[in-house]
Parts: C-alpha cells; sequence; structure tokens
C-alpha cells in the first residue's frame, strides 16, 4: 500500500534521523535538502536539517533552514532557539535578539527567560563552543534528556553544596 | 542558588573517572550550583532545543534547564 505524504515524511526523516546517529552526517544532510523541496512546508524537516547544518559548521545555511522552519511554524520555541543559536554563533547577535523579541512578544518561553536570566547575570559566562558534543555523546544525552520526568528515572538531588554527589561517587 | 539534580548516567560516569577528574566534575557541578562563574555553552539538539554544556579543563557536563531545576545529564571527557 502506498504510503500517505505525512507517513512519507516521517519515513525520511527517520532516515535521516538514523544516518546522522550511524555519523553519517553528510548523507542525513543531503538527504533532507532534498526532501525540503518536496515537503517545502514542513517545519520539522527544516527544523532538522537546521540543527544538522549547525552540527557540521554551516553556520549560514542553518539560519536559513531555521528562519523556513520559524516562518512555518512561528509559535515553534524549538525553531526560534535554533535560529537564535545559529545567529548568535556567526557573530550575528543583533539579528539574534531580533528573534528572540519576535517570539517572546507573542509566546510564554522559560528557555528564553532563563538564557536572559544567565546572560544578564554577572556570575555566568558564555563562550561559544560550536560542535561541543560528539554525534555519540549527543545521542547518549538526548536519551537521558528523554527520560527526564519519566517512571525510572531517579535523579539525585543537590541541596547546598556538591559533598552528596563527592560522597556517593567516591571509592 | 540554583536547585540541581544529577542523573543517575550522570553518576554511572563519575564514577569511571578516575579521582582527579572526578573531584574536578564536582567542583565544576558545585560551581553551578552557587552561580559561580563557568564556561558554559549552549548546544541545540533535536530533543533538548536548550541543552547546555559546561566545560572544564579535561570534561564536558551537558545539562538542561527543566522548569526550576537543572538536570547534570552526563560527563564525558573532553
Amino acid at each position: 500500500m502506498a504510503l500517505t505524504k505525512p507517513q512519507q515524511l516521517n519515513e525520511l526523516l527517520q532516515r535521516a534521523i538514523d544516518s546522522y546517529h550511524a555519523g553519517h552526517q553528510p548523507e542525513a544532510i543531503d538527504l533532507l535538502a532534498r526532501a525540503s523541496k518536496q515537503f517545502p512546508k514542513s517545519a520539522r524537516l527544516w527544523g532538522y536539517l537546521g540543527f544538522l547544518y549547525a552540527e557540521s559548521g554551516a553556520g549560514p545555511n542553518a539560519v536559513k533552514a531555521f528562519r523556513k522552519a520559524a516562518q512555518i511554524s512561528p509559535h515553534s520555541e524549538q525553531a526560534s532557539l535554533g535560529l537564535f543559536h545559529s545567529l548568535w554563533q556567526l557573530g550575528r547577535a543583533d539579528d539574534a535578539f531580533n528573534e528572540m523579541r519576535r517570539f517572546m512578544k507573542a509566546n510564554d518561553s522559560p528557555n528564553y527567560l532563563e538564557l536572559l536570566r544567565d546572560m544578564l547575570s554577572d556570575k555566568g559566562r558564555r563562550t561559544s563552543h560550536a560542535a561541543s558534543l560528539t554525534v555519540e555523546e549527543v545521542h547518549e544525552v538526548e536519551a537521558i534528556s528523554a527520560s527526564v520526568g519519566k517512571p525510572g528515572f531517579e535523579p539525585i538531588d543537590l541541596d547546598e553544596s556538591a559533598d552528596r554527589l563527592r560522597e556517593l561517587t567516591h571509592a | 542558588m540554583r536547585r540541581i539534580s544529577v542523573a543517575p548516567q550522570a553518576i554511572s560516569r563519575l564514577k569511571q573517572l578516575p579521582p582527579s577528574e572526578r573531584e574536578e566534575a564536582v567542583q565544576a557541578i558545585d560551581r553551578l550550583l552557587h552561580q559561580r562563574e563557568v564556561d558554559v555553552s549552549m548546544v541545540s539538539t533535536k530533543s533538548a532545543p536548550n541543552m547546555h554544556v559546561m566545560h572544564t579543563a579535561n570534561l564536558k557536563i551537558p545539562f538542561r534547564v527543566v522548569e526550576d531545576r537543572l538536570i547534570v545529564l552526563s560527563v564525558f571527557r573532553q
């Protein structure tokens, strides 16, 4: 039986994700770039493409892809944050803050608020480390991140110091 | 002071580190807890759009902010 359009899109995205996780980043980008002609109005597809471009250091392409995602889905925080970060990485701070303003005008955004709090704090310092995690590390962290708050995820809560962590991990 | 939780996977990773790096990680997390100066970059991933990575001399410590809590997800060597 022929796949419906949404099924075709899901299948393509899954293939790209699998390819990326297998370490074949250029193939994943190529697959999504070609698919973007078939599904030009899919914010998800543009978002994934933006992420892959950003991961591969293709900043200007990441900006274009995330901008498409944000235009198609203006209330998507993920698309907006992707655009913000890729503009920021290119040193386009004014454009990045314009995107932040656009998004926050119409949406609640705890992630942007946290970002602003840290930026305004003189106790924090942010630097740019493009692609600071390897593909395998991203994969692992995403899996952990997805389990947060679900049954079986039992984190250690630190109160006033990391002493508890020291006790738990020192042999 | 921040509220910080450490994922069980991060605990396992910490236990595998040599003592000096384990202590380096604990001290870095303590700095994060007390909002002292740390070297942090942001990394957007498909399921964690606002993930941060703290960098120390030898380690990368990814974490996420979930509501009012910061969750340390893992610990990797640089």
